[in-house]
């Protein structure tokens, strides 16, 4: 695996690689919650590119795909056995750390700041260590989407972990005397899940607890207020 | 408003609404009303963006047709959790073509197309009322990508170029190209906000 490989998501999502980078690249995605989480959601944003060329299929094709519908098998679900597997996805702390270190090579921004500074590098290593540990939860789940003042944001989230992580991207530091705010939602009113000036580097939030949701806003830097006051800029949801 | 749900409304066929996810879903049980229903949601996405890459009109049918078929056996293998519908079929269906035209017996012809100038991602196409404000989305927000993200994106989408072609076309390095088709994605995506 190198910096190549986790940079594709792009060009995969495109389908702009070649027959052996895209197997390699497929390869990688089982095994990495980040690219995974990015193809899926670039993949929707593909597929409007797709949609905006459309124009009315030929009068005679739709008789014919019904006709050979009905002659063709349908494949069963996946077997339960083979859900559980996928679902696990089986990876391995380290694989997933890997990957992580990887993102470095992403230039979103998102491991920047640690990048920076060479005395921040064991404790980039901690932050990797930790999130491998996490996406290699049965249950981590994915989350993606849009701040409203810009940017993004994706979350991933594990309850047997009783943890999350935020990645944001694209975010302007925050205004002078002010500061980024996360919250978790969802369980009575928004509990403070962590403050930071700049969004370079991925937020760790331990004791997610009955928590269904991860919010954004910008609060004032000092004060630190116990419930938030600003615009929610971003969220994500997850069933508990 | 103590009304009995009526048996015949949610899900009964005919009075179902072409939303791709719920007929995708009933499809996956064999329910062939339902892939009729879809077939009609979705067949024009599926053939314009089949046409537009491999340009030929009784290939594209065939592509359309393949692409069709498979939505209707593996159905049941599309994990709902992982994207919506039409992404789904999209993204079979942008597959299926650019295999198509990548193919041998295309290889031909291929080697005329990588050295014809790119066409416009939006042409003459007859439009119909219905996806004109998404075609008009997606247009302007091509038009708020850099020239080297844009070109870099339809080229390979609507143009099925691998990277590789698409920077000896452009003329720019393997590295730059493979960036700029990841965040003129992630611009577009800002860009068009949230589908429906
Ligand atoms: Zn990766």
């Amino acid at each position: 695996m190198t910096d190549a490989v986790h940079g594709l998501a792009g060009p995969y999502v495109l389908d702009a690689l070649g027959p052996a980078e895209r197997r390699d690249f497929e390869r990688h995605l089982a095994g990495c919650a980040v690219c995974s989480g990015e193809v899926a959601e670039l993949r929707a944003t593909a597929a409007r590119l797709g949609a905006a060329a459309a124009r009315p299929a030929p009068p005679g094709l739709r008789a014919r795909v019904l006709a050979e519908a009905a002659r063709t098998r349908q494949l069963p679900p996946p077997l339960p056995a083979a859900r559980v597997r996928r679902l696990r996805r089986a990876v391995p702390a380290l694989a997933a750390a890997a990957c992580l270190a990887l993102a470095a090579g992403l230039g979103t921004g998102w491991y920047r700041a640690e990048r920076r500074a060479d005395h921040a590098e064991a404790a980039k290593q901690d932050m990797a260590h930790m999130m491998g540990e996490m996406m290699s939860a049965p249950d981590a789940r994915t989350l993606a989407g849009s701040v409203s003042t810009g940017g993004h944001g994706m979350v991933v989230v594990s309850r047997q972990r009783d943890s999350a992580v935020v990645m944001l991207s694209g975010l302007a530091a925050a205004p002078a005397g002010r500061t980024y705010a996360l919250w978790l939602t969802g369980d009575g009113a928004p509990r403070p899940a962590g403050r930071m000036r700049t969004t370079d580097a991925p937020a760790m939030i331990h004791g997610i607890g009955r928590a269904t949701g991860v919010g954004l806003t910008v609060e004032p830097m000092s004060g630190a207020p116990a419930r938030p006051t600003g615009d929610q800029i971003f969220a994500a949801r997850w069933t508990r | 408003m103590e009304n009995a749900p009526s048996p015949r409304r949610p899900g009964g066929a005919g009075t179902a609404p072409a939303d791709p996810d719920a007929l995708l879903a009933r499809v996956a049980r064999g329910d062939d009303a339902a892939f009729a229903l879809l077939y009609d949601a979705v067949s024009a996405p599926v053939y314009g963006l089949v046409l537009r890459v491999v340009r030929d009109p009784a290939q594209a049918e065939e592509v359309a047709q393949e692409v069709m078929v498979e939505v209707w056996r593996t159905a049941a293998r599309h994990d709902a959790g992982r994207g919506g519908a039409l992404t789904w079929i999209m993204t079979l269906a942008h597959r299926r073509a650019v295999d198509r035209v990548r193919s041998a017996q295309a290889a031909a012809d291929r080697e005329t197309r990588a050295h014809r100038p790119a066409a416009p991602a939006f042409d003459e196409v007859g439009e119909e009322v219905e996806g004109r404000l998404e075609r008009e989305r997606v247009r302007r927000c091509l038009g708020g990508l850099t020239e080297l993200q844009r070109e870099s994106v339809t080229l390979a989408y609507y143009g099925g170029h691998t990277y590789r072609e698409v920077a000896e076309l452009l003329g720019a390095p393997l590295g730059t190209v493979k960036t700029r088709m990841r965040d003129g994605l992630v611009r577009m995506r800002d860009c068009l906000g949230a589908w429906r």
